[in-house]
């Protein structure tokens, strides 16, 4: 899920597709700068997904 | 003889995504307009998808959706040229639209009141529209918190009679509207149509 705030809207997206629509729609910027915000909201919730972990082999002999 | 090239002009060419155009139909959307709606000018939407926002205008009479009907709006029409480095610039854009409604109070008639209140008011109206597919059509340069109307620079409301057989009286709303970008899209909720 994405959060981000265009003005003093709080704008939640479920897809990236859906993200992308609601920052053209909300946002007066032009095309180059919405696509920055999409590009920068798309980066930071990939750095805040939780690393994916290795499982533990318990069963090491 | 060289051309003169502008190349600070151009700061980033768009990028078309790819889309899935194997059915083509699914990429269409109706032309055809089906409302047309006036907002006073300087108000605001804070989000255009809140039918809470919708709502509470209309009850305030900051918004008049006339009777539903059809209509159409045609292409940006330049004029007021200028020559600026050998290219011929437009400085004035204008579109027209028109927009019919044979729908009639015909019990009260009251109708008439309506469209001449409408129409009193021209000078502090800007205009949105809907079409068939349910998309608002609003102000290429709207964001959150701004105005989304779109100043027209005629606007006129006449009522039509004609002598065919079995023809219907209409109103027609017609003008032009200042534009020279491509007016912004959004598909409207079943809950803010249902106000319109």
């Amino acid at each position: 899920m994405f959060e981000i705030t265009i003005g003093n809207l709080k704008v939640i997206a479920n897809t990236e597709k859906e993200l992308k629509s609601k920052i053209f729609l909300y946002s007066n910027l032009s095309y180059n700068e919405n696509m920055k915000i999409y590009n920068d909201a798309i980066a930071s919730n990939k750095k805040d997904e939780p690393k994916e972990t290795k499982p533990k082999n318990i069963d090491k002999q | 003889m060289s051309e003169i090239c502008y190349n600070n002009c151009v700061t980033g060419l768009p990028t078309f995504d790819s889309i899935n155009d194997c059915n083509v139909e699914d990429l269409l959307i109706s032309g055809e307009i089906a409302n047309i709606i006036a907002i006073k000018c300087g108000e605001t939407f804070t989000d255009i998808l809140d039918a809470a926002e919708w709502a509470a205008k209309k009850v305030a009479n900051t918004i008049s959706i006339p009777f539903k009907g059809t209509g159409s709006i045609g292409a940006i029409e330049g004029s007021g040229e200028v020559k600026v480095g050998c290219q011929q610039i437009q400085t004035i854009h204008r579109r027209p639209f028109e927009y019919t409604s044979p729908i009639v109070d015909k019990d009260g008639h009251t109708d008439v009141d309506l469209y001449n209140s409408l129409l009193a008011q021209k000078l502090g109206i800007n205009l949105m529209f809907v079409n068939c597919d349910g998309i608002l059509i609003f102000a290429s340069d709207w964001g959150t918190g701004l105005h989304p109307g779109i100043k027209p620079y005629q606007f006129n409301i006449s009522d039509l009679f004609n002598g065919e057989d079995g023809a219907v009286m209409n109103y027609s709303i017609t003008g032009q509207i200042n534009s020279n970008r491509i007016l912004k899209r959004v598909q409207l909720t079943p809950a803010i149509l249902a106000l319109l």
